[in-house]
């Protein structure tokens, strides 16, 4: 396997006045081409900043303070705005929780997929011919007439499709999907999920999911990576993470999902305390003061090390967990 | 007990001269101490359904009744009286609360409207709702923009507390909360139902939380109850394809488990202001079959004599079948 994707102590602040703050400090992750991946977290854990910043997206005050993305050969962080444009969309591309923030509210629905082909240099008439392809492919009904609809005309799922027909209109090698069904119902959420992941397998996409649920994305992933104010705790299979989960974060935010099996409905296991935040760090491990196991050797910082056939940011191992 | 009879909502359409059937007849009940659970996607009406319970709009036609007062007929202090009893909590803490008023002084304007007390025992009621919800006195000296999410949603619950409630209307209390906070308004949530006696109607698209916190649920489909039974069986055992979509949908989170990623239902809702034909749901589902496109099914006890209540043409034939082959039971 040979890694598309390769994030080396990537590092988010935020500009206040004199000071950086930083929010993201220093991710490490590799993503092998082909692979399935779920970026899974709360708010405030970088999530979707980290994956912002590997697009080249991140807005003022918001910047890349350190580190290296990698994607293929080339390392995006050192390329110009015009030199990224050309990689987004292209070879890699990204789709968001709410259509109606990425699409023009005054443009047709075919023509933003005709301009997310012909920025790329995509001959007008052929990304006419492919955007009705494409439409038809995600889902969109009668896509010769639909298409001179614009985007306040569709229901949300409508517009999620048309979002996901422009980020694959040039089969990009990568697919960073931020919560794409969150703000949908619950049918329309499967049918959306289903659609990506079929055009997933047949694209060959490299995918990565940011998301809180770690219920949407059990069935979808190959590989969850858990993050916690900033940082990448564990990094684990996705049978592992479940099964035999490696940091006291990880099984706690499982055990605070109701499980559906379960006829007693027990309490729902909480999580003392709130995460820290960018002006109010904590030494040591971020997770130390809400840790049920934490010991004196959580007051330095945990690096990521191999645990069975992951990696996870915590001094005690599973075995010597206090229950 | 609340009663809702054959509750009906219209709008007029905009601009048009037609009506949006936003609730075409619902009759439920929610006893003592009970929760009942409302589960449905947008467009099923369950926002209206709560908007006629609280009477912050009046239905077209049907009822509202606690402990047999028929709550629609009320007016000016009867109603602001009878009001007092149902209370609702809004998924959104953050617009619910007044910016510029500390948590106290939103505690304390609640019980001055309603005169419920003043002065030191008015302080006095203000620290001990923030108790019972967990927050303590210290969070009255507090404004809404410094607390967390999960927070605001206890204030929240604090003040809808402060009138002494019987129900209280939870309308996707948690679906803005990330998932350990999340944990923490359901646990309140069920502690609160034991200690004060509280009925909820608990309104959600969530599935697994409804399944966790109600004991009888109601599924809801363009303006009407398709299912509705103990929670057991509507969530576990569900009669009709659209309960049973909505349980697919949500999946356990276990990756050992097969759990096909595949759409369950087709299509979008339809229009509420241009319902179909027969059942609303026909056009989605995938057991339609001629009788579904020209009769709407009535919500009939399935099995019969069981308390549970489904709307479905195809569910009621397979009952009958089984019935007809006067199979033992079990078999």
């Amino acid at each position: 396997m040979t890694a598309l994707l390769e994030l080396a102590d990537l590092r988010v602040s935020a500009r206040s006045g004199r000071v950086d703050r930083e929010i993201v400090h220093g991710v490490d992750l590799t993503v092998e081409a082909g692979q399935t991946v779920a970026v899974v977290g709360e708010s405030g854990s970088g999530k979707s900043l980290t994956m912002l910043a590997v697009m080249g997206l991140l807005a003022e005050p918001l910047h890349v303070s350190g580190g290296t993305v990698r994607l293929g050969d080339r390392d995006l962080t050192a390329l110009s705005e015009r030199e990224l444009r050309a990689i987004r969309g292209n070879d890699a591309a990204m789709i968001y929780q709410d259509p109606m923030t990425s699409l023009n509210p005054l443009m047709r629905v075919g023509d933003q997929v005709i301009e997310a082909m012909t920025a790329h240099g995509v001959p007008k008439v052929e990304a006419g011919r492919r955007m009705l392809d494409l439409l038809a492919r995600v889902g969109i009904p009668d896509p010769s007439r639909t298409a001179r609809a614009y985007p306040h005309e569709f229901s949300g799922g409508m517009r999620q499709r048309v979002m996901i027909a422009c980020a694959l209109a040039m089969r990009p090698r990568l697919l960073i999907a931020d919560e794409p069904t969150t703000a949908l119902d619950v049918t329309i959420q499967q049918q959306i999920l289903a659609l990506i992941d079929e055009l997933r397998r047949e694209l060959g996409m490299t995918t990565i999911w940011v998301t809180h649920d770690l219920g949407v994305v059990a069935r979808l992933v190959d590989r969850v990576v858990v993050m916690y104010a900033g940082h990448v705790v564990e990094d684990a299979p996705v049978r592992q993470v479940f099964s035999a989960p490696q940091h006291p974060y990880t099984k706690a935010l499982l055990a605070a999902l109701p499980d559906p099996t379960d006829d007693d409905r027990p309490p729902l296991t909480q999580i003392p305390g709130r995460p820290p935040t960018a002006t109010d760090p904590v030494e040591g491990c971020p997770f130390r003061p809400r840790c049920s196991q934490a010991v004196d050797a959580c007051a330095t910082r945990p690096a990521l090390q191999t645990r069975m056939q992951g990696r996870a940011a915590c001094w005690v191992p599973p075995h010597e967990w206090r229950n | 007990m609340l009663t809702a009879t054959d509750l009906v909502k219209q709008y007029p359409v905009r601009g048009g001269d037609g009506v949006v059937h936003a609730l075409a007849g619902v009759s439920l009940t929610v006893g003592d101490g009970e929760t009942l659970g409302v589960v449905g996607e947008s467009g099923c009406g369950k926002s209206t359904l709560a908007k006629l319970l609280v009477r912050l709009e009046d239905p077209t036609s049907g009822t509202v009744e606690l402990d047999g007062v028929d709550l629609t007929e009320l007016r000016g202090p009867a109603l602001r009286q009878q009001r007092r009893h149902i209370q609702m909590l809004f998924q959104d803490p953050y617009s619910s609360l007044n910016p510029r008023l500390r948590v106290g002084q939103a505690l304390g304007e609640v019980l001055a409207v309603h005169r419920l007390a003043d002065g030191r025992q008015r302080e006095r009621r203000v620290d001990e709702l923030l108790e019972m919800v967990g927050l303590g006195a210290g969070f009255a000296d507090r404004y809404p923009h410094e607390l967390s999410g999960g927070q605001r949603q206890r204030v929240g619950i604090a003040r809808a507390l402060a009138v002494e409630p019987r129900v209280l209307l939870l309308d996707e209390p948690v679906s803005a909360l990330d998932v350990s906070v999340r944990a923490e308004i359901m646990n309140l949530l069920v502690n609160l139902r034991r200690e004060l006696g509280l009925s909820y109607v608990f309104i959600s698209h969530d599935v697994a939380m409804v399944r966790h916190l109600s004991d009888r649920v109601a599924v809801m489909y363009l303006g009407r109850v398709v299912e509705i039974g103990d929670w057991k069986s509507v969530l576990d055992d569900p009669r009709h394809p659209y309960t049973s979509a909505l349980c697919a949908a949500v999946p356990a989170p276990n990756p050992e488990l097969s759990q096909p990623i595949e759409a369950t239902v087709s299509g979008e809702v339809p229009n509420p202001a241009a319902p179909p034909s027969g059942c609303p749901f026909h056009p989605r589902c995938p057991l339609a079959q001629d009788s579904c496109r020209r009769l709407d099914p009535a919500l009939l006890p399935l099995p019969l004599g069981s308390g549970r209540q489904v709307a479905c043409h195809v569910a009621a034939e397979r009952v009958t079948d089984r019935s007809a082959q006067l199979a033992p039971p079990g078999s």
